[in-house]
């Protein structure tokens, strides 16, 4: 994990509710989520923002035995913020 | 920019507006999809998703369609809006391949102010690649 950067899905429940609404109807649960992104994300930060061309970051992750994909900005030099977590 | 509620539910029906209907058919343009959509797109209908102002929309399909018939994604695309924040955009399409929804992810999560000129639209391709965006060619 980055001391540098934190994770976080959404600053508030409207970015969380849209950050997981694949996930919550695939009934996977969100800790098991945030867990899975975090592992994979936290050794490769921290990341530039603005990030290049404007775009996040994409990453796969597994959970549950379902490949997902999401996507991360880099906020600030202390803020990283997951979003859009889709199926693969 | 939304008139989704904040309840986690989708806003009313309504038709595309221009600048939206511009957006997406510059990101449908570099797609083999974007004949397919044409005609489709200057009468869909759209929802407004709940997502706090970002812009997202859902397309009506005839039928409300669960996240669980989300197929994948067509077209990816780029902007810094007017506050100087980043936002991605993903239009995807349905297990049956018709339009699904127009993912607007802003990096801080804040409304989208507006969308920007197509001149500033960065479209991206990733060539599968996972990380960050190739440089641009």
């Amino acid at each position: 994990m980055s001391d540098a950067q934190r994770i976080v899905f959404g600053q508030n429940p409207n970015q969380a509710h849209h950050a997981f609404r694949y996930t919550d109807a695939l009934g996977l649960a969100r800790n098991d989520v945030m867990g899975a992104i975090r592992a994979d994300l936290g050794p490769r930060l921290p990341w530039p923002a603005p990030p290049p061309r404007n775009a996040p970051v994409i990453g796969n992750v597994i959970v549950g035995g379902v490949w997902l994909r999401y996507r991360a900005f880099a906020v600030s030099e202390e803020l990283v913020n997951v979003g859009s977590i889709t199926r693969r | 920019m939304s008139a989704a509620s904040p309840d986690g539910k989708l806003g009313p029906f309504r038709n595309l507006r221009g600048d939206e209907l511009s957006i997406i058919r510059n990101m449908l343009a570099a797609t083999p999809f974007a004949a397919k959509f044409e005609a489709q797109l200057a009468a869909v209908k759209v929802q407004d998703m709940p997502d706090g102002g970002m812009g997202s929309l859902k397309f009506f399909g005839g039928r409300p369609r669960s996240e669980l018939e989300y197929g994948k994604e067509i077209a990816e695309a780029a902007f810094r809006d007017a506050d100087g924040v980043a936002v991605s955009l993903s239009l995807s399409v349905d297990k049956a391949g018709n339009l699904f929804e127009l993912d607007v992810f802003k990096a801080d999560g804040s409304p989208l102010v507006r969308y920007p000129e197509l001149d500033d639209l960065d479209i991206i391709e990733r060539y599968g690649q996972l990380g960050f965006p190739p440089p641009r060619s």
